[in-house]
């Protein structure tokens, strides 16, 4: 007990310390300003005397001399309130409180004094920063569709999502997380769809965020998430702007920080993790059954390999007479039981992975070479694996990947391990009561507040027409019932349903 | 709560005793068929055999067999397992054999053994065979690699033709069931080949009869619907055609059971006119004729099997069963003492629905 009480003790003091940092004065801000090198106090004595004060690494010279100066150099001026007049900008601030100042200041913007030690300023908005052109997405590539992908700047993102969704009832909330990078967070969803529970869920947990540095949104999706220690993402993260754009119609939230190049998505449920968006560019019998496949592949990337530890473990029984030959033979030199000749090759794999992800684009893929050829065969003609595992964990890493939403496919490559162990304590039935786990772990999960395997449990039988398959268009005429939206209904069935073509 | 979960792992560590034993797939010695053989009054000679898979990729295994004789199946096991590298494992067994002199004994107590093996599948095959099963193990055969594959798709392809389906869990069930009787396939080895020489007819576990292979068709007719199997009629004289069986159904009408049953068995078969040499098949007129002679041939035959089946008093049909299924206060036990005497007739209605492309 003693060594609680210590411990809140010490953070009592902590917050303290917090507080207590409110009192600045002026020249002490300017004090701190200056000690930096990149920061200018220009005096401008022309007409009129007057300090410019910003830093040169934030503003762009050629704005100040170009379009600030000019304006007001030629004209005699008395006070802060005749610059405002004469500058043709918008967005300046006149104030004399001393925290906006140092706040503004370094976000970019121009301070104007009269005087060196006036407190009161002039703030004008100048902020240049340098961008990462609009290019195409890379992890959620599709051959068809769109090929925007959301950059590091928030304002392009939000114009990127804009121009698909011209309503006033699209809707940005902002707020600032991060004692030290001030990240501008933006809150995105359509007033009138989506629910308002769900934006103030979200808008409650970005303001409650205490953290000194927020860089990427994947830092707010882990400290959003309804429960930290799960490995399933809750929140869908995506690179598209129609992506975000499309989701948001359905009454969902979109988070999204400056800095960047991903927006969050929520509340999502299990299902949408494994929809690509391009399965709304297919037709929806080929969307579908691409749906299936790709459930069937994550089930197999899950599961084939502890059941293969499983049944040569435990369950001879089990294996096809016609393959049983194969199998022995395949297995006849291998000094490691099934547990380790798997581990170690799910673990080659996974190497090879990383190996992969950490290396520039042209290594990685002559790393992949190298180890899938070289040293696969390798391993099996030196009696390390059999061929047969080869085979399969080869494919459960290539069905991984089919996964369209990155997280989860990361998800997926570390669920088979607790499979792996259970198939050899208990074979089969151990990857069942395993299995039952993660489905009881994935009941109890929520995204936002809202279930997380949706459609399926509770059962909203109108949401699985979007969820393991996808029906068309003319049937989709309502939203997503697990989001709640205000508006149910995305169309009028009727109207839709009519045809005004003119037939003979 | 992080009590309660330190108390939870630390339990489990307990708990590593209660892991199932492993069988991991190499380490052990699959049996893949059993004999049995007639020893003396008391002492079956159980045979079984392994197939030992050989290193490299197209190299076929190996077959051995294992001898032991003994007064229990589970000791020649013990005594079998003496010489073997490996421990034996029966869960892949695919088929067993018994030796026909054992089955005139019963094989009931030899089942029972297997029946109680949680590791056996229901769809095990069971045979019986004349002379010793041992040679018929031993031998290998150029046709399979082994001869439990050679049995297997033997046993497989021939059931859906020509003999009745029989299992594990057919024989069983039929052993269990009151008003029925199992059979069983009957193989013989001849040479370097294995054959389907008929079906044994078993009266509770001992063997008291056997069918041909032709009549084995015809039974089949009587037991179950299938659809293959072939049968060879005489036509007029010196001329022969085989119809091809491709669609079969079996009906059956009782009559007055609790007093003086009679049994009715209408027999339909779809058939196709597979080989008629020196028959114009291709006249219309003649088809009718084919079927009436296919008829008259198969209705003798089958009334012959009926009745060769009542003189041994077994009901491989399960006449008995049937007749109980729609009968109110049925009493085994006259059924049983009247079924010799009860007049059966079988009508076989013949009607080909082809008669010009052949296989």
């Amino acid at each position: 007990m003693i060594f609680f009480k210590k411990k809140k003790k010490k953070q009592q003091q902590e917050s303290n310390s917090n507080s207590t940092k409110g009192t600045l004065t002026f020249p002490e801000l300017m004090k701190k300003l200056k000690a930096s090198a990149d920061f200018s106090t220009v005096k401008q004595s022309s007409l009129s005397t007057f300090y410019i004060s910003y830093y040169k690494t934030l503003v762009n010279p050629e704005f100040v001399h170009r379009d600030l100066l000019p304006y007001i150099t030629e004209i005699p001026l008395k006070n802060l309130d005749d610059i405002q007049k004469h500058l043709p900008l918008d967005g300046m601030v006149k104030t004399d409180d001393v925290h906006d100042i140092a706040n503004k200041v370094t976000a970019g913007f121009i301070l104007i004094q009269m005087n060196k030690d006036d407190p009161e300023g002039l703030l004008v908005p100048s902020l240049s920063t340098e961008n990462r052109q609009i290019s195409i997405p890379e992890t959620e590539f599709s051959v068809v569709g769109p090929k925007e992908a959301f950059v590091e700047s928030l304002d392009t993102n939000l114009n990127l999502i804009r121009k698909r969704l011209p309503i006033p009832e699209f809707t940005v909330k902002e707020v600032r997380v991060g004692k030290l990078s001030k990240t501008r967070v933006a809150i995105i969803y359509i007033d009138g769809i989506a629910d308002e529970e769900n934006v103030n869920t979200a808008i409650q947990r970005i303001t409650d965020i205490e953290y000194d540095h927020v860089v990427d949104s994947s830092y707010i999706n882990q400290m959003i998430s309804d429960n930290e220690n799960s490995p399933f993402p809750q929140l869908i993260d995506t690179e598209r702007p129609d992506r975000v754009a499309s989701v948001l119609s359905e009454g969902k939230v979109a988070i999204m920080a400056d800095g960047s190049p991903h927006a969050l998505t929520g509340p999502t449920t299990i299902v949408e993790f494994f929809s690509a968006f391009e399965d709304y560019f297919l037709n929806w019998t080929l969307a579908s059954v691409f749906r299936l496949i790709r459930l069937m592949a994550v089930m197999f990337s899950v599961l084939s390999s502890p059941l293969y530890v499983a049944v040569l473990t435990f369950h001879y029984e089990m294996i096809p007479e016609n393959l049983l030959a194969t199998l022995v033979a395949s297995r006849n030199d291998i000094p490691f039981p099934p547990i380790l000749e798997a581990i170690v090759l799910e673990l080659s794999i996974e190497l090879l992975r990383e190996a992969g992800a950490r290396l520039p684009s042209k290594v990685g893929q002559t790393i992949g070479i190298v180890g899938g050829i070289v040293i696969g065969t390798a391993a099996v003609q030196a009696g390390l694996t059999s061929n047969v595992l080869l085979i399969i964990v080869a494919l459960a890493a290539l069905a991984s990947f089919t996964t369209p939403v990155y997280q989860m496919s990361n998800t997926i490559r570390l669920l088979r391990f607790p499979f792996l162990l259970f198939a050899q304590f208990l074979g089969v039935l151990g990857v069942a009561i395993c299995f039952a786990f993660i489905v009881s772990h994935l009941l109890k999960l929520t995204s936002l507040g809202r279930p997380y395997i949706a459609p399926l449990y509770p059962l909203r039988v109108n949401d699985l027409k979007d969820a393991l398959i996808r029906l068309p268009f003319s049937v989709q005429n309502r939203r997503p019932s697990s989001v709640r939206p205000q508006d149910k209904a995305k169309m009028n069935k009727k109207r839709a349903k009519e045809k005004h073509d003119i037939e003979d | 709560m992080v009590k309660k979960h330190l108390i939870i792992v630390f339990t489990l560590f307990l708990l590593t005793g209660c892991f199932p034993s492993k069988k991991i797939l190499e380490d052990v010695q699959l049996v893949s068929a059993v004999g049995y053989d007639y020893k003396s009054n008391n002492q079956v000679e159980l045979n079984g055999m392994v197939a030992i898979p050989q290193r490299g990729e197209d190299v076929p295994p190996i077959s051995q067999v294992f001898t032991a004789t003994t007064n229990t199946s589970k000791m020649a096991r013990a005594l079998e397992q003496a010489e073997s590298p490996k421990p034996f494992e029966i869960g892949r067994l695919e088929i067993a054999l018994y030796n026909d002199r054992l089955a005139e004994k019963g094989i009931y107590d030899l089942v029972d053994t297997l029946q109680r093996d949680p590791s056996l599948g229901r769809d095990l095959y069971m045979a019986i065979v004349y002379g010793s099963t041992k040679t018929l193990l031993k031998q290998q055969y150029p046709l399979s690699e082994t001869p439990s594959k050679y049995l297997l798709h033997l046993l497989d392809q021939n059931m859906n033709a020509n003999i009745p389906k029989s299992n594990i869990h057919d024989f069983l069930y039929r052993y269990y069931g009151k008003g029925m009787d199992p059979n069983l396939p009957l193989l013989e080895k001849q040479g370097d080949r294995i054959r389907v020489v008929g079906t044994a007819l078993l009266k509770d576990d001992k063997m008291v009869g056997q069918l041909k292979l032709e009549d084995s068709f015809l039974l089949k007719l009587l037991i179950e619907p299938f659809e293959k199997g072939i049968y060879e009629v005489k036509f007029k004289k010196d001329q022969f055609f085989t119809i091809q069986n491709l669609k079969s159904k079996v009906e059956y009408e009782f009559k007055d059971v609790k007093r003086s049953p009679s049994v009715d068995i209408f027999v339909n078969v779809r058939g196709r006119v597979s080989e008629a040499p020196k028959i114009p098949v291709s006249d219309p007129s003649l088809v009718e004729q084919l079927e009436r002679a296919a008829e008259k041939a198969m209705n003798k035959r089958t009334n012959m099997i009926v009745k060769k089946l009542q003189k041994a008093k077994v009901d491989t049909i399960g006449l008995g069963d049937l007749a109980r299924s729609r009968t109110r206060g049925f009493d085994f036990k006259q059924w049983d003492d009247q079924y010799p005497d009860i007049p059966i007739n079988v009508k076989v209605n013949v009607e080909i629905t082809q008669a010009g492309i052949t296989e």
